[in-house]
This record gives C-alpha cells, sequence and structure tokens, in this order.
C-alpha cells in the first residue's frame, strides 16, 4: 500500500508470524508483571522484572547454598527446583535483555477519514501512556512514535485520539512492535 | 519757538521709538511653494467638473454635473485667474467607466490631462422625488499650491520651521439628501441672448428667445437642459450655458435697504436675518454683483457681498474657498468655508470639516498684515477642528502656531504640541515646531522669545526640557544646523 | 585499539553527520499563493520550533541545531507540524533515511472553516472570483432582503455594490496612497451566506480583505411604504497573531421604498471604508513582519496614523482596533 502522494512508504508485515520460540521468556516475562499489574503494583517494568530477578537469584542463591553442603545427596525434587529457579532466572534476564533490544520507536499509520488532530500513543502493561511523539501526517496517516521498552516494557496498546472523538486503545501484538501497521480509527463522537 | 518745537518733537520721538520696539512684524503667510512656480504655471487654478455617477440609472448624472459646473461658476465669477472646466469624454472611453474603476486615481488622472488642477465629481441616487449626491474633490498632488500650509514669519526673520500644512488631496463630502424640487426649481438667468426649444436637443425647432439677463423660471432639468416654464404656462428648454445659476438662497444677518432695481439706491434699512430665497441675480459694472431677494412679501436687491449664498451642494463652497484661498482672497475664503462648514450635512464627515475649520482659521490669519491684528475668533477654528478630529496631531500643531501667535504664550501652545507628539511621537510638523521653539528660547534676543509673554518663566524651560528629552524627534531638530532662511 | 578506537570515533561522527539533514519547504495555498508567516515546528521525541516561513512561503532549518544527535540517530521521521492561524494545521511526516537528504517539502494549507469546510459545489461557484496575488477585493455575499415585492433583489444588490464599493475605495483612496487597488465584487447568492463561520470560509478561500453581507425584513407598514430593518455584517478576512480578525456589525432602518437612501451608505462608509484600511493594514502588516521590510512597515504606519487622524470623538472603538495595530507596528520597528 502506498501512500496517495507518492512519498515513499513501507510496505506492511503480517504480525501473527511473530510467534516464535525466541520469544517465550519475554512472554513469560509479560505475564508475570501482567500479573502482579493485577495486583496492583504500580511500577516501571523493568523495576519490577529486576526485582523478580533479584528474588529469583536469591531463592537460587539459597537453594544452592543448601544443596552445596551435600549435592550428592541431594533429592531429585530440591536439585530439580535449584535448576527450574536457574532457569527462570535465567529466562528472566533474557526476557530483560530482549526486552532492551526492542526498538525504542513504533511506525505505523492510521486510517481515518479525517486525520485532522489525530494523536497516537503508546501504553504500558498499566495502561500509562509511556511515548513521546505520535503526531501523525494529515496526508499520509503515517506516524512515528518513541518510547523505552528497556525501562518501561514492551509497548501493549495504541492509543488513537482525535478532538471530538472518543478515544480508541487497541493491543499491540508482541510481532507488531518491529513492524509499521495500519491501524483503523473510526471517530464516535464524544 | 524752537525749543517748543523740540519740545513737541520729543513726545513724538518717543512715541516712534516706542512703536518701533513694539513693531517687531509678525505675520502668517503661506509659506513657500513646495513645489516650483514653473508647475504652477502650467497647472493654473482651475477646476474640471465630470458627470456624475449614476449607479441606479436615474438620468441625473448629467444634470447634476451641469448644475454643480455652474454653481461654483457663480461662486467664483468675480475672481479673477480662476476657471472651470467641463470634462471632456477622452474619446474611446466614457467618463463615468473610468471614475467607476478607480474613483479618485481616475479623477487625478483625467484633470492632469485636461490641465486642470483638481476635479470635481460625485454620484447620485434617487428615488422617488429624493435625490441624494455624493460628491468628491479629487486635487493633484503636484498643485501643491492649493494645499493649506500656515508659517510664521517675520521680521526680523523667525527660524525657519513654525509651520503646519495638510496633505491630503482627496476628499470624500457627506452626501446631500435634497429634492429634484430643490435642485432644479429656481431661477436662473440669462447670460446672453438665448434660444428656447421645444425639447431638450439643439435640432429641436425653437420655441423664441429671451433677452440678456433675465430671469427664467426652471422647473427641472433634463441633461444639460433646463425645463423653464413661460409666462403663458408653456414649457420650453433652454442650454445650461447661455444661463448663469443663481444660489437658490442666501443667509443674511445684516441691517441693509432693499433697492428697487440692481445698484440703485437702497430703501429704508431693515433687518435681514435669516435665509432668504434668490429671485434674480445682475452683475452690474463696477459695483459688483446683486442679488433681487424675497423679503416678506417684498423683494428687492441687496449687494451680494452683503450676504453670503448658500448654494444646493455644500460642497461648492468649498471648492470656491480652495479657489479664494488660493487666490490670496482671504476674507471670501473664509467666509465660503464658513458657509461649508455650517452647512447641516457637513458634520457627517469629519475629515473635511475639519479642513474647512482650518482653512477657514487659516484665512482669517492670513488677512490680516500682523498677527496683532488678526481676530482671535481663529483660534476658535482650530480649536473646532480640533474637537472634530481629535486624534490629528496636525489639528494640535496647527492649533499651536496659532496660539502662539495670538494668544503670545508658550505654555498653551506646549499643551498642543504635547498632545500631538503623544498621539505621534515622530510627527514631524510637532517635532519641528517644538524644536524650533526650544531653539529660540535659548537664544538671548529671538525675535518670538520678546514676543511670547511667558518666555522667561523657569517651568516652560522645564517643559521644554522634558519634551526634548522624551522625544527623540524633537532633540534631533534642536541639534540641527540652523537652515537658511 | 587505536585503529579500532579512531573508526568508532569516525563511524559515530559519519552516522551524526548523515543523522543532521537539512530540512527544507514551500508552504502554499490551494491557489499557489506562498503563505507567509507559517508556524513551522518539528517533532521527533520533543516538539521544537524552527523559524516561519518567509514572504516567499519558505522555511528552513538543520535539524542537527535543533536535535540532539542521540535524538536524530534513532529518529525513522522528523514531523513537521505547520500552523497559521486561519488555515487547518498540517502536519507532515519527513521520513530520515541516512545517507540520503531528505527532500524538501511541498506544503499547501487549506483554509479552515471548522464546521463550515466549503464543498466541492461552493469552491466550484467562487474559484472564478479568486483574487489574484497583489490585490485587495472585498466581496459582497447579497444581502437577504425579504419584502420588498417591487424591487429586484439582484438589481438592489447590484446598486448596493456600486454605492458600497465607490464608499469604500474612495475612502481608503483619501487614506493610504499607492496600496493595492481594492474593490467591491459582487458574489452570486451563497448557501447559508450570513453565516459567520461560512463567510470567513469563502474569505479566506478567496483571498479577500473583507466580507460584507447582510439581511433586511421589511415590517408592513399598513397602507405606507413601511420600514426596512437592515443588519450588515463587515468581516475583517486577514489575520495577524493576536490582531485577531474583528467582525463589525451595524444595524439601521431605512424607509422601505429608500433603499438607496444615504443613511445606510452613509453609516456603512465610515465603517466599512475604515475597516477596510484596518483589514489592509493587518494583512500587509503580517507580509512585512515576515519579510521583515521597515520600508512597508513604515508605510502601513503612516496610514493607519491618517486614518486615526481623521476619526472623530465618538468612534473609540475604532480608534482601539487602530492603536493595536499601530502598537504592533510599532514593535516590529523598533526590532
Amino acid at each position: 500500500m502506498h501512500p496517495p502522494d507518492g512519498r515513499p512508504g513501507r510496505d506492511c508485515m503480517n504480525p501473527d508470524d511473530s510467534a516464535k520460540l525466541i520469544d517465550l521468556p519475554g512472554q513469560l516475562l509479560d505475564k508475570v508483571v501482567e500479573v502482579l499489574a493485577k495486583v496492583g503494583i504500580e511500577l516501571p517494568a523493568l523495576v519490577l522484572q529486576v526485582f523478580l530477578l533479584v528474588l529469583v537469584l536469591l531463592a537460587l542463591f539459597a537453594a544452592v547454598r543448601a544443596l552445596r553442603s551435600d549435592w550428592r545427596h541431594a533429592s531429585a525434587p530440591s536439585l530439580l527446583g535449584t535448576g527450574a529457579l536457574g532457569l527462570i532466572a535465567f529466562g528472566i534476564l533474557t526476557g530483560i535483555l530482549m526486552q532492551a533490544t526492542l526498538p525504542n520507536r513504533l511506525a505505523g499509520r492510521v486510517h481515518a477519514q479525517d486525520l485532522a488532530g489525530v494523536r497516537v500513543e503508546l501504553l504500558d502493561f498499566r495502561g500509562e501512556s509511556v511515548s513521546t511523539g505520535g503526531s501523525v501526517d494529515t496526508q499520509t496517516g503515517e506516524f512515528f512514535t518513541y518510547y523505552s521498552p528497556a525501562w518501561n516494557g514492551r509497548a501493549r496498546t495504541l492509543r488513537i485520539s482525535a478532538a471530538g472523538c472518543k478515544t480508541k486503545d487497541q493491543p499491540i501484538a508482541r510481532g507488531q512492535l518491529r513492524m509499521e501497521s495500519v491501524w483503523e480509527f473510526v471517530c464516535e463522537k464524544g | 519757538m524752537t525749543r517748543r518745537a523740540l519740545l513737541l518733537l520729543v513726545p513724538v520721538y518717543a512715541c516712534l521709538l516706542t512703536l518701533a520696539h513694539a513693531g517687531e512684524i509678525i505675520r502668517f503667510d503661506a509659506g513657500p511653494q513646495a513645489r516650483s512656480d514653473v508647475v504652477l504655471a502650467n497647472v493654473p487654478v482651475k477646476a474640471l467638473v465630470t458627470e456624475f455617477l449614476d449607479p441606479g440609472n436615474t438620468g441625473l448624472g448629467k444634470s447634476v454635473a451641469y448644475l454643480a459646473w455652474r454653481e461654483i461658476l457663480t461662486a467664483i465669477s468675480d475672481q479673477a485667474g480662476a476657471g472651470v472646466i467641463l470634462a471632456r469624454s477622452p474619446g474611446d472611453r466614457r467618463l463615468t467607466d473610468l471614475l467607476e474603476q478607480a474613483y479618485h486615481e481616475a479623477a487625478v488622472r483625467i484633470a492632469r490631462e485636461q490641465h486642470a488642477s483638481m476635479a470635481v465629481w460625485g454620484a447620485v441616487n434617487a428615488a422617488g422625488d429624493d435625490v441624494y449626491v455624493s460628491t468628491y474633490l479629487s486635487i493633484l498632488p503636484e498643485a501643491a499650491g492649493m494645499q493649506l500650509k500656515l508659517r510664521l514669519a517675520g521680521e526680523p526673520p523667525l527660524p525657519a520651521g513654525l509651520e503646519a500644512g495638510i496633505e491630503r488631496t482627496n476628499f470624500n463630502f457627506p452626501p446631500a439628501e435634497t429634492t429634484r424640487a430643490q435642485l432644479f426649481q429656481r431661477p436662473v438667468v440669462t447670460r446672453q441672448d438665448a434660444v428656447l426649444r421645444a425639447a431638450a436637443d439643439p435640432s429641436s425647432p425653437s420655441l423664441g428667445r429671451a433677452p440678456k439677463a433675465k430671469a427664467l423660471a426652471a422647473v427641472d432639468m433634463d441633461k444639460g437642459w433646463f425645463k423653464i416654464r413661460l409666462a403663458d404656462g408653456r414649457s420650453a428648454y433652454v442650454d445650461n450655458s447661455m444661463v448663469d445659476v443663481p444660489p437658490p438662497t442666501v443667509d443674511a444677518q445684516v441691517k441693509i435697504g432693499l433697492a428697487k432695481s440692481p445698484a440703485a439706491r437702497p430703501g429704508a434699512s431693515m433687518a435681514l436675518v435669516g435665509s432668504y430665497k434668490v429671485l434674480d441675480m445682475r452683475y452690474v459694472e463696477r459695483k459688483g454683483l446683486w442679488y433681487e431677494l424675497a423679503v416678506n412679501d417684498t423683494r428687492g436687491w441687496v449687494p451680494a457681498s452683503q450676504v453670503r449664498p448658500r448654494f444646493s451642494l455644500p460642497m461648492v463652497h468649498f471648492v470656491a474657498g480652495l479657489y479664494r484661498y488660493q487666490l490670496k482672497r482671504y476674507d471670501d475664503a473664509q467666509r465660503e468655508f464658513t458657509q461649508y462648514a455650517t452647512a447641516p450635512e457637513a458634520a457627517a464627515d469629519n475629515a473635511s470639516l475639519a479642513t474647512a475649520y482650518q482653512l477657514a482659521g487659516a484665512s482669517m490669519l492670513l488677512a490680516k498684515r500682523t498677527v496683532f491684528e488678526a481676530s482671535p475668533a481663529a483660534l476658535e477654528q482650530f480649536s473646532k477642528a480640533v474637537e472634530v478630529t481629535p486624534y490629528d496631531p496636525l489639528a494640535y500643531s496647527l492649533r499651536a502656531l496659532s496660539s502662539l501667535a495670538l494668544r503670545r504664550q508658550a505654555g498653551t501652545a506646549l499643551t498642543d504640541l504635547e498632545q500631538a507628539l503623544r498621539l505621534d511621537p515622530d510627527n514631524a510638523t510637532a517635532a519641528r515646531i517644538t524644536g524650533m521653539l526650544e531653539r529660540e528660547l535659548k537664544s538671548d534676543h529671538g525675535t518670538l522669545k520678546q514676543m511670547l509673554e511667558d518666555s522667561r518663566q523657569p517651568a516652560l524651560r522645564l517643559r521644554l526640557d522634558d519634551m526634548v528629552r522624551r522625544y527623540p524627534a524633537v532633540a534631533k531638530v534642536v541639534q540641527q544646523e540652523q537652515p537658511a532662511m | 585499539m587505536l585503529r579500532a578506537v579512531l573508526t568508532a570515533i569516525g563511524a559515530l561522527l559519519a552516522t551524526s553527520a548523515a543523522a543532521a539533514p537539512l530540512i527544507s519547504g514551500t508552504v502554499t495555498a490551494h491557489n499557489g499563493t506562498p503563505i507567509a508567516d507559517v508556524k513551522v515546528q518539528a517533532e521527533i521525541r520533543s516538539t521544537v520550533i524552527a523559524a516561519p516561513t518567509d514572504a516567499q512561503g519558505r522555511f528552513q532549518f538543520d535539524a542537527g541545531t535543533l536535535f540532539s544527535s542521540t535524538e536524530l540517530r534513532n529518529a525513522g521521521g522528523l514531523m513537521l507540524k505547520l500552523t497559521k492561524p486561519g488555515f487547518q494545521p498540517v502536519n507532515w511526516l519527513v521520513h530520515l533515511t541516512p545517507g540520503q537528504a531528505p527532500a524538501p517539502a511541498t506544503v499547501r494549507l487549506d483554509s479552515s472553516g471548522g464546521s463550515a469546510a466549503l464543498s466541492a459545489a461552493d469552491k466550484q461557484v467562487l474559484d472564478k472570483y479568486v483574487a489574484a496575488p497583489g490585490s485587495a477585493p472585498l466581496f459582497l455575499v447579497p444581502y437577504a432582503l425579504t419584502g420588498i415585492e417591487s424591487l429586484d433583489p439582484k438589481s438592489v444588490n447590484e446598486m448596493l455594490r456600486a454605492n458600497l464599493e465607490r464608499v469604500i475605495v474612495t475612502h481608503v483612496q483619501a487614506i493610504v496612497m499607492g496600496g493595492p487597488p481594492v474593490s467591491l465584487k459582487l458574489l452570486p447568492p451563497m448557501e447559508q451566506g450570513g453565516d459567520i463561520d461560512r463567510m470567513r470560509a469563502y474569505g479566506l478561500y478567496l483571498n479577500a480583505l473583507g466580507m460584507i453581507t447582510g439581511y433586511g425584513a421589511v415590517a408592513p407598514g399598513h397602507g405606507r411604504p413601511g420600514v426596512l430593518d437592515v443588519s450588515s455584517t463587515f468581516l475583517v478576512v486577514p489575520q495577524a497573531d493576536s490582531l485577531g480578525a474583528p467582525v463589525l456589525y451595524v444595524d439601521d432602518d431605512v424607509p422601505a421604498d429608500r433603499i438607496v437612501s444615504p443613511h445606510l451608505y452613509q453609516l456603512l462608509s465610515k465603517l466599512w471604508g475604515r475597516s477596510a484600511v484596518l483589514a489592509m493594514g493587518v494583512s500587509e502588516f503580517g507580509k512585512a513582519k515576515a519579510a521583515r521590510d521597515k520600508e512597508a512597515l513604515q508605510r502601513i504606519r503612516n496610514y493607519l496614523l491618517t486614518e486615526r487622524a481623521g476619526a472623530g470623538p465618538s468612534d473609540e472603538l475604532l480608534v482601539t482596533q487602530l492603536n493595536t495595530l499601530i502598537e504592533a507596528v510599532d514593535r516590529e520597528l523598533a526590532k
């Protein structure tokens, strides 16, 4: 799809291709953070993740200390448990590192009847706005919006707003974070 | 004998000495011509009248123009060196088309092409019997002599710069609301043997002739022809160029006797106060212009100089005033501008009204040899102008200049100059006058300094110093080299 | 080690050089006239203000001086936000491709009508009347007059146009020497012509100096001709920052059989003539300010002062408006 005035645009990809194995730790982390958010802990993602990591590392440390004294005679469950803790720690760390490698901007295009005054924002797992930029090209609907995935976690929701219209929130799939998608916006007066 | 003669001479001598000191001659003049006289020679004091615009197609455009033309001619009939011409159509375009495109700019172009210094034009609208006439005056920018410029001069000379002038050249007079009857039902007086025709057409059959100097009763106008009613009730048409058009009424405030015929001995003196209808008009060799007026139940002749004509269109007075002013007939000029200012419609346009007051005041000042003889009423005219246009720095500057001369006080003048500079800190006229005052009062033997009663007051010096400080334009004038007189 | 460091520095420099592009463009109205004094902002993560467009509608700035190199390096594009009162704001995305200079933007600003945006049919009618650059026309949207059966509304409006034009132009000519030619053109009847927002939309589309319209109704006189109640509106179209775009109203009543009455023109002549001069002042001030033309500013100041000089003691509102504009001109001149 090319914008009408002939300026070079980017092609869009299908978001469903992104369910890859490599994203598993990240997905796990997301879930844990979501749960924490539901509980009502309102802290940036990185803080929570580091806190979790520290907790897991402490548990791992304790478990390893307990095993070290007599690992040859350790029971299978305690070995498994320690192993699992280790894996979790590794998973969290990997998740944090991968989160940091997410692009710090989201490009896309808004498709609407009237683009005047339309803005986009990125919301994190708490539903808080974490992005800057977000103005929408009034001819083509293209936008760039910037945030810090390392700190806030990945962008979860795209919020589209316009004067005189109700704001619309749409979930951002993980796979959409690295590509440009088209977002539909229909203005509902309100 | 000789000793007595000497004794007599001493007081005479003393008187003469005193007079010589008191009599530094201070007067107003109309300033040097800004443009060279060569240009003025090529552009005589001549106005051009064009056909009036007629957006509603009433057919009155030509008639009103002819009427205005004839009225102006009557108003300046005794003025040598003045002329009014009717504009010719340039050929391929109609005058009204040109005017409708560019208005004042077109009028100026037409005047320039036909060697006139100003153009009189207008527009007519009519509804039933009511006629609304708007008039305009466009003065050629290069005809600088037409403009008011007032300069305080003296012997021994005063510093240059004590002068003020207006620069407006386009005037939009307020519309006159009148009727066909008021415009066209009036006596017209034949200037020569005139042919009376059956229709408003030179080829139409003649119905007879009217002798020179006969008053005919006009009832209407058709283009350039007056429709007149003959004694037997028939209608006939006479071309406007064959008749003079007296003012429909005159204003009088005089005790005078009516004469039975023009320039004859007047009858018993009576008070003429108010407005009187004019029945006839005659110019008598060496005796000037005379009007026959309808007074109560009688009629009689009075010299035109004893009454003030009131023409159908107030604009006629303004234009006549400009002629008089330009040709230095200041008393007549003042009367004309006052007639304009007292017309009921005049109040509707502040700018022209203020100019009329200022020109009236200037005429009063210029009419006298020295300012000591000038009437203090001149100052009133400038005050009226200030009332009418309170945001015009020039109005204050003109009043300041005249109060310097008439009241011989700098204090009141400074108040006005301050107001002018407050309105426009860069105003050249006000800055110049203030600067010159400062220099004059700082000098030891300035003529003006001696004339002004309050010139040595310390408060005055303080005020002037303050103004020099506050307004860089004034400071600049003070620091300039004295220009050659 | 040193080579590595040098290469790293070189790469960094190269990146930062490539990431400091020159952003330029031109802003025009729909008919190609350049629009001066358009506010230009640039947004990546943060929003910065660049210099406004010049008299030819051009703008240009070095993104490297307005944004940090980090911000530029990570930017996919730079969003230009162009605003000017009276126009609909436009966002224009400039793609920042490393190694490639961004193409100059050619932005078109449409006049804002808000809820009164012009329909295609409106535009088709108005296209015939759009003012050429350098002219200063006023437009008369025909008066809606009801209850005057004897008069043909078309001829009434034509006569109104002729008289109003004369009255306004002669006033302007007496005040402004050698300014742009002012004229009053009659538009065909437009839908909802009396609505102010609509009028403003028409005025902006036409590049008008001012829009005049009105409406009137005759109160029946029971045998006598009756009285026409007329309300007239003059809309000053050009806007310059805080000076706004005044709308002036005049109400009057005229005997119904005397539409040509000078009362109507007289009142209008003073107000409308002055409003035309004010509108001219606002419009020329905007251009002179953008072009930093001191001579033009002085000229404008002179004729505004001349206009004010002719004001009478009861014209306080007009004098206030003129003073606001004169002060703005003085501030520019003092710079």
